[in-house]
């Protein structure tokens, strides 16, 4: 009987998700990327555009670490070594790779959920953080807020 | 199945490789997270293993293998022991650092996560079926 409960309780839990996921993703650009024990990574619109190109000419090995880092960041709520996460200023955050990879994103909650939200990936040239990345993650941002406030 | 799951598993060198580089990052965000509790910085564990402090930095980014005898210097430096487990590939999160079970004590809204007090577990514990009850 007990185990019929917990059987139904889990099956309502799924459906309750499934359908605020379902209004989320209708009412916000975004797609879920990985669910974690601690929080789930999603993907803003055009980030998985901006990932794929960023990836073209980086060996699988790299590409590997750097979903291997974001795995961690979905289990654990967070990335400890600054190799691998930093903060960027204004809210703005970025899971590292070795090669330059970089996922700007920031932190909030979806659904009750702790959730991180990849704004864009780059490819990054330079030591130094770009500007311009800075300033398309923050307005990403700020449209996301609004777009939360909206409703 | 999520975008990273079918990403990993669109070819077996894919998983072989994701593999290796998760049991690098685990590894690394577990003696960091040591190090932030112990306080200890990168130069001073690099001096307690007799090593530069470059060195301990590739092994935290992976940039450089590291090997047991070393993963068992680090450990050892920092007043801790390493615990190898084996455990079915497809089981995820069968091992959490306490915090994140704290985080975490409901488990797919139904079971509770036992927190071992045994201190054999201090740094790590399993999370088992066994160790899971009924909420």
């Amino acid at each position: 009987m007990a185990y019929s409960l917990r059987i139904a309780h889990a099956v309502e839990n799924i459906s309750r998700n499934l359908l605020v996921n379902l209004y989320i993703n209708s009412s916000q650009p975004m797609d879920e990327y990985h669910s974690g024990s601690s929080l789930t990574i999603w993907l803003w619109e055009g980030a998985e555009a901006s990932w794929a190109e960023a990836e073209v000419g980086v060996m699988e090995a790299h590409q590997a670490q750097f979903r291997a880092r974001l795995a961690r960041l979905a289990e654990f709520g967070r990335l400890r070594v600054p190799d691998h996460m930093n903060s960027e200023g204004d809210g703005i955050h970025a899971v590292k790779g070795n090669t330059g990879l970089r996922a700007y994103g920031w932190f909030d909650r979806v659904s009750g959920r702790r959730a991180f939200i990849i704004s864009h990936v780059v490819l990054k040239k330079k030591q130094k953080l770009d500007p311009a990345d800075l300033a398309k993650a923050s307005a990403r941002k700020d449209s996301y807020r609004l777009s939360k406030e909206s409703k | 199945m999520s975008k990273l799951n079918d990403w990993v598993e669109a070819s077996p060198e894919r998983e072989r490789i994701y593999a290796q580089e998760k049991l690098i990052v685990d590894t690394a965000e577990e003696i960091w997270e040591a190090m932030d509790k112990l306080e200890v910085s990168k130069a001073q564990l690099a001096a307690s293993l007799g090593k530069s402090k470059a060195f301990v930095s590739q092994i935290l980014t992976g940039s450089r293998n590291m090997t047991l005898r070393t993963l068992a210097d680090i450990a050892s430096s920092l007043g801790k022991k390493v615990c190898v487990r084996l455990l079915d590939a497809h089981e995820s999160n069968a091992w959490q650092s306490v915090d994140a079970v704290l985080i975490s004590r409901r488990v797919a809204g139904f079971a509770e996560v036992e927190v071992s007090n045994d201190p054999r577990w201090s740094n790590v514990i399993p999370l088992h079926k066994e160790s899971c009850k009924a909420a």
